[in-house]
């Protein structure tokens, strides 16, 4: 007993934190779309970059018209409009896009309801959209917003990138 | 002259410690890794430890930095490199070791073994389980793109620039389509023999990886065999991988495994440090600042 109680040393706590935060990790990396480079599952370089393999856009429809916009990375059209905003409105903006980049690496976590409501109503707000938001209020019909994650994969038989919704969120607003 | 000095202050067995606190310094100049808050707790600390050599095996030291560093975690879960979390169960490891008051370096030799196995048993772990990687897409993937590079595939293919050019055009004009449907684009590549090529190379990591981890599961038998293993290891990849703050990292723990009776390989782990941080200085091969 006593031995077995020297061999359960302090200093060995890391390692169980450090194994199971590898164990969750994985787990969620392979069932609930996190990718394998972050959260500590030692998984990078096993699949793409999210970075230069996973796409967040938004989409915007309703009878009225629609808007399409990429997210993460940001769409030049976008960045064009967040670096003509200053103040309060320009951390909104950049917050959101920061939030986006969690998305895109762990789009079932970090994807929630909050986020689309903030995200859609400060893109009608920009200018472009204005004139659009307006028509598109000036009816009963709900505006449907859908936030999406493509992921890229590619393939070595065929020789191609195949683009696939790996997840996404759809809310009427 | 002030560097020689303070360099003859360090003891050479705590002369690693010195570099896990650089490594700490050169993390916070990385705009991503680090909460910003924590870039602001951890640099002075860091830099009391490395001027102050004495302070380098004190406890409340390794406590505050440990403390810091999880915080990052806390705050920064999803976008803290590996590395960083290699970082913070090291940083743990040696403060929980120093308030125990056990044998310092034996302590902190088993630890750090078992530590790195997990490392590299996970990353075994994660390349077997994944598709693209063992049937060679995701290194296509990469080369292709040009988002790594590898010297023998410009000796084997010399026009392969051609490629990595055309398929960035293709990548932009995928990244600026709707995505309302699933779509294939084609991609340009140098025919069978390089995806063969990358396959196999594919499968040679895996081998190593796992090769390295069973080594360092059964150590006491083959203490040079595991040296020489990982430090092969961390070359052969660091070849087509810039992963700098990751290989430095594993090159500290392969430091404190080699203590007491594996010393020749110290001077052979500080040495790769060393050689990456010069690469990484004159922008030969920048890896610390990019991931």
């Amino acid at each position: 007993m006593s031995k077995r109680l020297k061999i359960l040393k302090i200093y060995y706590i890391p390692l169980f934190i450090a194994l199971i935060i590898a164990i969750a990790q994985f787990v969620l990396s392979s069932n609930f779309t996190l990718t394998r480079w972050e959260g500590g599952g030692f998984g990078m370089y096993s699949e793409p970059n999210p970075n230069s393999s996973r796409i967040v856009g938004i989409s915007i429809k309703n009878p009225n018209g629609e808007i399409n916009l990429r997210l993460n990375p940001p769409d030049n059209k976008l960045l064009y409009y967040i670096k003509k905003m200053k103040g309060k409105k320009r951390d909104d903006w950049d917050k959101l896009i920061e939030d986006s980049d969690r998305i895109r690496r762990f789009p079932k976590y970090a994807l929630t309801d909050e986020y689309i409501r903030k995200i859609s109503n400060e893109v009608l707000d920009l200018n472009p959209y204005l004139k659009l938001k307006s028509k598109m209020r000036s009816n009963n019909n709900p505006i449907t917003v859908k936030v999406y994650v493509i992921q890229l994969n590619m393939n070595i038989k065929d020789n191609s990138i195949q683009t696939q919704e790996l997840y996404s969120k759809i809310l009427n607003i | 002259m002030f560097i020689s000095n303070l360099l003859k202050r360090y003891k050479k067995q705590e002369f690693i410690f010195l570099f896990f606190f650089v490594f700490l310094i050169v993390s916070t100049l990385n705009p991503y890794r680090l909460e910003y808050f924590v870039k602001f707790l951890i640099l002075p600390v860091s830099i009391v430890a490395v001027v102050f050599p004495n302070l380098l095996k004190e406890w409340k030291i390794w406590l505050l930095t440990s403390i810091f560093l999880v915080l990052n975690l806390y705050f920064n879960y999803l976008h803290t490199s590996n590395h960083l979390f290699i970082a913070t169960y090291f940083s743990w490891i040696v403060t929980l070791i120093l308030i125990s008051k056990d044998d310092f370096h034996d302590s902190l030799r088993i630890s750090s073994k078992y530590l790195l196995a997990l490392v590299m048993g996970m990353a075994t772990i994660h390349k077997i389980t994944s598709q693209e990687f063992y049937s060679g897409s995701f290194m296509s993937f990469e080369f292709l793109l040009g988002l790594r590079s590898f010297f023998p595939i410009i000796l084997l293919w010399p026009n392969f620039n051609i490629y990595i050019e055309e398929n960035r055009s293709i990548f932009t004009e995928i990244f600026n389509k709707n995505f309302d449907e699933e779509m294939i684009h084609n991609i340009v590549s140098p025919g069978e023999e390089f995806f063969i090529f990358l396959k196999m190379l594919s499968f040679l990591t895996i081998f190593y990886e796992a090769i390295v981890t069973l080594f360092l599961l059964i150590y006491p038998r083959y203490k040079r065999l595991t040296h020489i293993l990982l430090i092969s290891f961390i070359w052969f990849t660091y070849i087509y991988t810039n992963e700098n703050s990751f290989f430095s990292m594993l090159c500290i723990l392969g430091y404190v495994i080699s203590y007491k009776d594996q010393k020749r390989f110290r001077t052979l782990y500080i040495l790769t440090i060393i050689l990456m941080l010069s690469m990484d200085v004159i922008s030969f091969r920048p890896g610390f600042l990019k991931y």
